[in-house]
């Protein structure tokens, strides 16, 4: 799922839907069922509530399936198709979900359904099972990296397809009962019935917020209205929230069928399609952040950067109420980008971080609080290291001067990035800056980018550094 | 009239572990019971030895029979002349001959036991509170005494123990303990440990240097090193060279471990060494750069990562 759903809520957990059943069912419940637990405060609300429980997928979890839900399923049979990632080698399942006929022998799915494929066509292959349990092999003809879709071939032409709805997103109105279909938790086709509740807000890409009880192993299967006409693609739900699932708009979908060339390209291009799609769409990404700009926020005695685009979500936090007193009070500000699309199961792209924390001492003396400053400063890399994906880490540090031409405070900057092994000039870059002017009050900021050009990154940096200003 | 001859046995160390009043000019050393000096060594033949001395006063050595020979620096002899300083080895025995006229050196002022102690106690007491008032500036949470004085007295504890353990090997090896010169060495190492650290972080700080703070601890293996070297010479002063190069290798040794172990980190994607702020403003020396000049060093960065990426030749 794009991780970015992540950033909605603070405390927020997310997870795909259609991947690693043959990492065992039993852990995938488990996972979902200790997440909700964690999550609600109790294991009775995650026994209940938890999307992936089997007592909570029973009819006190799902409202009554209605009469059209059982003639869209009815309709809907010989065009849903479920998707195995499997090993090429021993023929065992390494992941599942669902995909939907647009053609003759054309399937959308998601991405992320085929990527292992994509990114190791040696070790993988995808094979199709429909609701009657033919099976065949399918290739991946294209995808689209950025709203998270492929178009798949399969090995001989169905009679069925579904067709588009052509009614724009705007036309929709929220409410209006939507109609998702897959097989989850590799059970066995199943139809789900729910709410459209309209775009996401605060999202970088476009999502549908259904409200529905979409679950592993229905991504890429279609979300249709009472017409039967696809609307969205399952791709996500979120862990932390009862029934909050993701759509991606049925527009994406008919662009890449539109776009893409029927004949199936060479599986070992496949990769160097990824890469070229993930500098592009990144590119975009940076260049509209740059159009939105930056805006100043206070802190104290400073003024620093926030980025003014609206797909930013930001959250305070403070220690003031902690027991014993604090010695050093600190304020936060988080701001997360829901930005991130998915590329492996091990690596999401496109995050940003910009956060200020201003911390200001109470009764540390100028040695005590540099002391707890030191435990403040750390970097803040968007995802974690993994040696499969990033060169080490190199860092330059030094005192600079902040503000526009230099007429901000002094501040210790510290600039730390790694390379992406397989994405040509693609870079993860960490930026921290920590006041130095003052013995008993500071600000620390911190600027991570992921997957930028390192042009994109000195320049957001520059202006990062330079918007940095006190208050004489 | 014949002179008194004195045999001394000597420990490895050279330090006397039992001497032995004889009556010249002459006398047998050996195993057996016919001997005037009995040596309970395996390795030594029951008449091994035998020492004359002439009318000059001079003291002769001579192996008592074909196959045991003694060894003086090093080479076997079968007869030699030997001085008050001469240490010879049979078997496994280093022995040392003198007789009444040797001279002793002129006594050397014994340092008065009261005074040496004052000063090893005041040594003591600068370093723990040197170390206390670094605990309290780098407190900042709730003080709480029971916590720092626990710290304390772990800090003393480990510094009576390490100087208990070297006091326990010069008593094994050289017969005497000498827990104040070993206290003294402990606590002086420590104070130098304490301030070495505070210089280097200071400079790491003062300097935004990631390269003093990465490479500041090669210093605390030397600083051990000289640790060790002084508590051997206090164990034993002889084989000095031999000491300072065993400990130089294990001092080259655990620096290189260290780095390498370091590089590896580096390598599995561990943060690179970055000089904390840990020390108020006023301690910056390092001229505040213009952000041009920043980002002239962060674009020098680029090509090392570049390089990193065509060392792994992973293709897209």
């Amino acid at each position: 799922m794009p991780a970015g759903k992540r950033a909605l809520a603070s405390a927020a957990v997310s997870g795909m839907i259609g991947r690693n059943m043959v990492f065992a069912p039993r852990f995938v419940l488990g996972l979902l069922l200790a997440v909700a637990m964690l999550w609600r405060g109790g294991p009775a609300a995650g026994q209940n509530n938890s999307p992936s429980s089997p007592q909570s997928t029973g009819p006190a979890r799902t409202a009554p399936v209605s009469s059209t839900a059982e003639r869209i399923f009815e309709a809907a049979r010989g065009k849903i198709l479920q998707i195995r990632t499997e090993l090429a080698a021993s023929g065992r399942q390494t992941s599942l979900g669902s995909a939907f006929l647009v053609d003759g022998d054309l399937a959308i799915t998601n991405y992320h359904v085929v990527s292992q494929y994509i990114l190791e066509p040696d070790l993988y292959r995808l094979e199709y099972f429909t609701t009657a349990s033919d099976h065949g092999g399918l290739n991946v003809l294209g995808f689209d990296i950025a709203d998270d879709l492929a178009l798949v071939k399969i090995d001989r032409a169905q009679p069925e397809h579904f067709a588009f709805d052509p009614r724009k997103l705007d036309d929709l109105i929220k409410g209006e009962q939507l109609y998702a279909m897959g097989n989850p938790l590799d059970i066995g086709f199943a139809i789900v019935e729910g709410t459209y509740n309209g775009l996401v807000d605060r999202s970088y890409t476009p999502h549908i917020h259904f409200s529905g009880a979409v679950n592993p192993g229905m991504s890429g299967g279609p979300a249709v209205a009472s017409n039967g006409d696809v609307v969205g693609i399952n791709v996500a739900t979120r862990l932390d929230g009862e029934l909050v699932s993701f759509l991606v708009p049925a527009q994406y979908a008919v662009a890449l069928l539109a776009s893409t060339p029927r004949d199936p390209p060479k599986p070992e291009t496949l990769r160097g399609e990824l890469a070229r799609q993930i500098a592009v769409r990144q590119s975009e990404l940076y260049a509209k952040l740059e159009t939105f700009g930056l805006q100043s926020a206070s802190f104290g005695p400073y003024s620093a950067a926030e980025s003014k685009a609206n797909w930013f979500t930001c959250w305070g936090q403070t220690n003031a109420e902690q027991v014993p007193k604090p010695r050093a009070m600190i304020e936060n500000t988080n701001c997360t980008s829901d930005s991130d699309i998915f590329i492996a199961n091990d690596l999401h792209i496109g995050h940003l971080y910009v956060t200020h924390s201003y911390i200001r001492s109470v009764d540390l003396n100028p040695f005590q609080f540099a002391t707890y400053l030191a435990t403040q400063n750390g970097l803040q890399w968007p995802a974690r290291w993994r040696e499969k994906w990033y060169t080490p880490p190199r860092c330059t540090q030094d005192f600079a001067r902040a503000g526009g031409a230099g007429r901000g405070p002094p501040v210790e900057a510290i600039w730390c990035a790694r390379a992406y092994k397989v994405f040509p000039d693609l870079y993860d870059v960490a930026l921290t800056t920590i006041t130095q002017d003052r013995s008993s009050e500071a600000l620390v900021s911190r600027l991570s980018l992921q997957a930028v050009t390192y042009e994109a990154a000195q320049k957001l940096g520059r202006q990062f550094l330079e918007a940095l200003t006190w208050h004489e | 009239m014949a002179r008194v001859i004195w045999v001394e046995i000597l420990s490895r160390s050279g330090h006397v572990v039992a001497r032995h009043r004889c009556a010249g000019p002459e006398l047998r050393i050996g195993r057996s019971y016919q001997s005037d000096v009995i040596i309970d060594d395996p390795a030594v033949a029951p008449d091994h030895l035998r020492v004359s001395q002439g009318e000059d006063g001079a003291i002769l050595v001579a192996a008592s029979g074909a196959g045991c020979p003694f060894v003086i620096h090093g080479e076997p002899r079968e007869r030699s002349l030997v001085d008050g300083d001469t240490v010879l080895r049979i078997g496994h025995t280093s022995l040392r001959i003198r007789d009444e006229a040797y001279v002793v050196p002129a006594a050397t002022p014994a340092a008065e036991p009261r005074r040496l102690w004052l000063a090893l106690s005041a040594l003591i007491v600068v370093t723990l509170l040197i170390n206390a008032t670094l605990i309290w500036l780098n407190q900042t949470v709730e003080p709480k005494f029971s916590r720092d004085a626990a710290a304390m007295a772990v800090l003393g504890g480990a510094l009576v123990a390490w100087s208990g353990v070297w006091a326990l090997i010069s008593r094994i090896f050289a017969g005497a303990a000498r827990l104040p010169r070993h206290l003294s060495i402990a606590a002086g190492a420590l104070l130098l440990y304490t301030v070495y650290n505070i210089l280097a972080e200071a400079a790491a700080f003062s300097l935004s240097s990631g390269a003093i703070a990465a490479n500041f601890q090669s210093g605390l293996w030397v600083l051990g090193g000289i640790t060790c070297f002084l508590h051997l010479q206090t164990i034993a002063p002889s084989r000095k060279w031999l000491k300072a190069g065993a400990i130089a290798l294990l001092v080259i040794g655990g620096i290189a471990v260290q780095v390498a172990g370091r590089l590896e980190q580096l390598k599995t994607g561990q943060q690179p060494s970055i000089a904390r702020t840990s020390f108020p403003p006023a301690f910056r020396l390092a001229h505040a750069k213009s952000a041009d000049q920043f980002f002239a060093a962060v674009d020098g960065l680029r090509g090392k990562l570049e390089a990193d990426r065509k060392a792994d030749g992973a293709t897209p």
